[in-house]
């Protein structure tokens, strides 16, 4: 299964749960006003309309589906935990996702989490659409970003999944994250470049496709 | 500007920059063909990083609200580490104390009237010291919760939640026999099981089942401050089981059966745990799959009279016939799963009213 990077399209709910840091509307603000008086249902619900952005954020931390799944647990269990202190008028993505974040980073930043086995090799998800050379040239791609997203240290990783998945300011991951703004900019920076150079033989092609269907 | 932006280029692209920082850039584009590249380049990672998809194993996001509804109901956190070491320990503690104890009941006349330290016959443990997979994906998930995972794995499984623990004194000291992190685990569980099992009595079923599989799992010695069975579960299942484990079977048939926790002298009973977890790590992901889960389990349930399971597979039919529902949503569909909560509702006993209850208040008005 997999999820796409902003919104899960097959479901209308997750997809507008998942729109970015818009405002929250006003069924979320009453679910989660529930699920604060201890509804377990609405706050079931709350899991349910956010729970693959989550899942998105952890594994792309900590690269590995058991670890993303304990994080996402952990994540829901403080943010039902710390639900009292939230505030309602403010959309609650974000702060899960910061939750998740910091949860993940932790975990890869733990000694014993260097003593885990590599994640398994990427399966590769051949991509759709297009002509046959785009898509083994997209497919390749997909495969070198994904290793060059593996070679990033789990704090470059988090400062990128959260400014470039999720749309935090830096001000938001540098408080999420419990860093500097400056230490955001150098850390997004770096992850950036990285992948900027592993990519390299595939961006032209592709952005001169980008190009083109902008055009169109 | 006088040199390239350089680390300037990305928080540019975030717009996160000062007035004069980005003046100062956007001057500077303009003149340098190169950082003009790279700047596109830079956007183009990016939205070629959105379109990485993030593969999960299939049917997880159907059981992930499940499990954790069941931990945010439960007060104290049993996790699986703890669950697993426990159930572990106890396979070990039926080992060395098991033949201790049958010494000793050889001298005693009437073994099934005292309130005799209940040793967990390793048989007896199964569905319930495994979190309840609501969860389940069949693969990889369903399999790590029953087997042990390699040391450092199951170390990392447990780590998250120990932060919350830290500030928790371990109460007992570990039996010394005990291999280290099983041990470790084992007094974490006590300190926290030990605690919720007494206390929450009358805990929502899912936690129940949770307290009873650790408490299952209790040595001896402990099993006496659990005095207040924590629910129905607790209580069925062990006595009849228990007496006949002390009774039979030398303990090393036990862990040559196949590692200790999991095995059952009794072939017929064998093949009923082998159905029951078959039963609880498969997953639907369409309303035909949910049906055929749904029947599967009302067929398990007339064939296994006993009365943990035979309750849990009844409300686990029901469960999946509003799976098949919010899968399919065919009003035939939401009509049978509200008939069949309610009349388990209905019925004389129903240790799981809790559970049926919420699930029925979470389905729309019927027809």
């Amino acid at each position: 299964m997999d999820v796409p990077s902003r919104a899960d399209a097959g479901r209308a709910v997750e997809a507008r749960a998942a729109a970015g840091p818009a405002a929250p509307d006003a069924a979320e603000a009453d679910l989660l006003a529930r699920a604060r008086d201890g509804n377990l249902f609405a706050f079931d619900e709350i899991v349910k309309r956010y729970q693959r952005r989550v899942y998105a954020t952890a594994v792309r931390i900590v690269r590995r589906h058991d670890v993303a799944d304990d994080v996402v647990q952990e994540a829901f269990l403080r943010a039902h935990q710390a639900l009292g202190r939230f505030d309602l008028s403010r959309p609650f993505g974000p702060w899960i996702c910061r939750i998740a974040a910091n949860l993940a980073v932790n975990h890869v930043r733990s000694p014993q989490a260097r003593e885990e086995a590599l994640p398994e090799a990427h399966a590769e998800t051949p991509v759709k659409g297009a002509s046959p050379l785009t898509r083994v040239l997209d497919t390749e791609a997909r495969a070198v970003l994904a290793r060059a997203l593996e070679d990033l240290s789990a704090e470059q990783r988090a400062v990128f999944a959260l400014r470039v998945f999720e749309d935090l300011s830096y001000k938001e991951i540098a408080e999420a994250l419990e860093i500097s703004i400056g230490t955001v900019m150098s850390r997004l920076s770096r992850a950036r470049e990285r992948l900027r150079v592993a990519l390299t033989p595939y961006l032209g092609a592709a952005m001169a496709r980008r190009a083109e269907g902008g055009e169109r | 500007m006088s040199g390239h932006p350089g680390e300037l280029l990305s928080a540019f692209l975030d717009g996160e920059l000062s007035a004069a920082d980005r003046a100062a850039v956007e001057g500077h584009l303009r003149e340098c063909a190169a950082c003009a590249h790279e700047l596109e380049e830079l956007a183009a990672v990016d939205a070629f990083a959105r379109e990485l998809p993030v593969p999960a194993p299939a049917g997880y996001f159907e059981e992930l609200p499940g499990r954790v509804r069941a931990r945010v109901r439960r007060p104290a956190r049993v996790p699986r580490l703890a669950v697993w070491a426990a159930a572990a320990a106890a396979a070990v503690m039926a080992v060395t104390v098991t033949p201790l104890l049958m010494q000793r009941e050889r001298s005693v006349t009437a073994p099934a009237a005292q309130s005799a330290p209940y040793v967990p016959a390793a048989g007896s443990a199964p569905p319930s010291t495994v979190p309840p997979p609501e969860a389940g994906f069949a693969d990889a998930g369903a399999t790590r919760r029953v087997l042990p995972a390699p040391a450092s794995k199951r170390e990392a499984q447990g780590r998250l939640l120990e932060r919350d623990r830290a500030d928790k004194p371990a109460a007992l000291p570990a039996p010394s026999a005990l291999p280290r992190p099983a041990e470790e685990a084992l007094r974490k569980t006590k300190a926290n099981v030990g605690g919720l099992a007494a206390a929450d009595a009358h805990a929502a079923p899912a936690e129940d089942r949770v307290a009873a599989g650790a408490a299952t799992t209790k040595t001896p010695a402990e099993t006496s401050e659990l005095a207040p069975a924590p629910s129905a579960y607790a209580r069925a299942e062990p006595t009849a089981d228990a007496q006949k484990e002390r009774a039979a079977p030398p303990p090393e048939r036990k862990l040559a059966a196949g590692g200790g926790a999991f095995a059952h002298p009794d072939d017929r009973a064998l093949m009923a745990d082998k159905r029951y977890q078959a039963l609880l790590s498969r997953s639907a992901t369409s309303a035909a799959q949910a049906r055929a889960l749904r029947d599967a389990w009302d067929l398990f349930a007339r064939d296994v009279h006993a009365p943990p399971r035979a309750d849990e597979a009844r409300v686990r039919a029901i469960e999946a016939g509003a799976l098949a529902w919010r899968l399919g949503h065919d009003p035939d569909d939401l009509a049978a799963a509200r008939a069949r909560a309610r009349a388990y509702l209905d019925a004389e006993t129903a240790p799981q009213a809790a559970r049926v209850r919420a699930l029925l208040e979470s389905l729309p008005p019927g027809p």
